[in-house]
């Protein structure tokens, strides 16, 4: 790792407050940078002598100096966390900490739009019948404006593309199977493709 | 590259890899003694791609065919399988109205998605076989597994009846009457109500429990006396946009076994809307003059907004056992206005249309003489 962790990153480190991924990246990093070592020790001292305080002070209100004492204390570590939580160097911030919010944010985004160009897309019938949960178990043959589609429990298992959307000679054939019939408009044939329902 | 872009990177490669579609590993077997050999194959873009439980094929395939028998080939279908046993596994294709002499190549192409399962034990994504080939006798070749053969002799009639009339009005009214068929038969196209949007519950699960109620109403039959069945009575059940037709009563009245026939669905909206919604095809073995009920319980349901108000029945073809068949006349469609308005075009004046259109009136007149 070449650029130093945040100093906050190493307060949230040295008390073992960061998630997983986080922490073994600046373990991996502090063993390697006497620095950030340091500083790390330094916030684990911090902590430690603030612990201490809290386990020796049990009375508070009896003992005003202590009080005192500790009351300093926390201000003093408030001050010291501040610093280590204030603004970062720039360039420090765009090569850290860039990279870990973008790709869920951009998945986000892209699932978001996906989603949205998903239904915009779905025939009209088909939205209705999510919404209204009116779907078939079963073996579904449906001739669609693209073709053929066959479904089982809700789910297309086959597709038969139609070229000419235009007009889509679609029949049904109640022995259970569908047909589409178009021209080819480059051979001049007629081609007439079957779904057998079963 | 600092380790953050490493694994940026390093996601993106492995969801790329899981999202590209692989080659198809296609097999295609003619049988040895086959009429048409294969001259070429073009697999173009087609793909397998893992999607949920099941490998999705893409196929899109081109093939270059050869007549390699001395009769002419009237039609041709192929079945294409990747599964045999489970749905969504198998699809046939028929080119019909061809006409191709013996030597001639032809091509024969398709777009279809198919499934099949994740682990198939090395057996190849896709298996296309030929199922049967029609001739210009009308003889036939292939295993049939598809009942092809009964669907290529029905177009190939249609195909005859319909080249017939149209080449009986350019030799009675030369190129005018021929034009005149031709545009009405375009603007008969295009006044055709386009069908919704229909599915078919072939294995029926749990029905639609909503406000609608179900009502049964009897099939009304739309009269063709040439017919050799007749439909004599039927109920359906039509529950809002669903209709069932489980059962009718036909009579042979011709003088040979019927073996199979076809009954044609016509379905009339709430808005008057009348189309063809599909066919009930029957096997009865009818001897002459016998009676019998025929029996199915598949439903035709219609998407958006349509609401079935009524259900009539034609017959469209007969086949008696002697291998004959019957279809009905031009004169019989022309002579009722509802027939007019809901049959569709055959695949052969489906053709002419196309022809008429790029190549106008001398493109349908050189095909009318060939």
């Amino acid at each position: 790792m070449n650029k130093h962790p945040a100093e906050n990153m190493l307060a949230l480190y040295a008390g073992g407050d960061l998630d997983l991924v986080e922490r073994i990246r600046v373990t991996f990093h502090v063993r390697g940078c006497e620095a950030c070592g340091r500083q790390v020790a330094h916030h684990r001292m911090l902590r430690a002598d603030l612990q201490s305080v809290r386990e020796r002070t049990t009375d508070p209100l009896g003992d005003w100096d202590r009080l005192s004492d500790e009351m300093t204390a926390n201000i003093r570590l408030g001050l010291s966390m501040a610093e280590c939580v204030g603004p970062l160097p720039k360039d420090r911030h765009k090569h850290f900490t860039g990279y870990f919010w973008k790709p869920p944010v951009m998945a986000s985004a892209a699932l978001v739009l996906f989603a949205t160009a998903f239904f915009i897309n779905m025939p009209l019938d088909r939205i209705q019948r999510l919404w209204q949960g009116r779907d078939h178990s079963g073996l579904i043959l449906e001739s669609t404006l693209a073709g053929i589609e066959m479904r089982r429990d809700g789910r297309a298992v086959i597709t038969v593309r139609h070229p000419d959307r235009k007009s889509p000679a679609v029949a049904a054939n109640l022995d259970g199977s569908m047909s589409a019939g178009y021209v080819d408009d480059e051979t001049g044939q007629v081609t007439i493709i079957n779904v057998a329902g079963q | 590259m600092s380790p953050a872009n490493k694994i940026v990177v390093a996601l993106l490669a492995v969801s790329c890899a899981f999202a590209q579609s692989a080659p198809v590993r296609g097999k295609i077997n003619f049988p040895t003694n086959s009429p048409v050999s294969l001259l070429s194959t073009d697999w173009g873009e087609s793909g397998v791609q893992a999607r949920g439980g099941a490998m999705v094929v893409d196929l899109r395939l081109s093939l270059q065919l050869r007549n390699e028998d001395k009769r002419r080939i009237r039609g041709v279908t192929l079945a294409v399988v990747t599964q045999q046993s489970a749905p969504g596994g198998k699809a046939w294709i028929t080119v019909p109205t061809l006409d191709v002499a013996a030597g001639e190549v032809f091509p024969v192409r398709w777009n279809v998605q198919l499934l099949r399962p994740l682990q198939n034990g090395g057996l190849p994504d896709v298996e296309v076989t030929l199922d049967g080939v029609l001739f210009d006798n009308l003889s036939f070749f292939g295993p049939d597994q598809m009942k092809s053969r009964r669907a290529m002799t029905v177009w190939e009639l249609e195909s005859r009846r319909d080249r017939k009339y149209f080449r009986s009005l350019l030799e009675g009214q030369g190129d005018n009457g021929l034009r005149a068929a031709l545009l009405e038969s375009m603007q008969r196209q295009t006044d055709r109500k386009v069908q919704p949007g229909m599915s078919l519950a072939t294995s029926r699960g749990p029905r639609i429990t909503n406000s609608d109620t179900e009502r049964q109403v009897d099939v009304a039959f739309l009269k063709m006396p040439e017919s050799p069945i007749e439909l004599l009575s039927g109920r359906a059940r039509i529950t809002g946009n669903e209709a069932v037709v489980p059962q009718f009563e036909i009579r042979n009245k011709s003088d040979r076994w019927v073996k199979h026939f076809e009954m044609g669905l016509i379905v009339r909206d709430k808005e008057g809307h009348e189309f063809l919604a599909g066919s009930a095809p029957a096997d009865p073995s009818l001897a002459p003059g016998q009676k019998s009920q025929v029996s199915q319980e598949t439903a035709l349901r219609f998407t958006g907004t349509a609401t079935v108000d009524s259900v009539s029945g034609v017959v469209t073809s007969v086949e008696f056992n002697d291998g004959q068949f019957w279809i009905p006349s031009r004169a019989a469609i022309a002579g009722d206005a509802r027939l007019r308005s809901v049959i569709p075009p055959s695949p052969e004046e489906q053709r002419l249309m196309q022809i008429y259109r790029k190549r106008g009136l001398p493109g349908v007149i050189e095909e009318l003489k060939r």
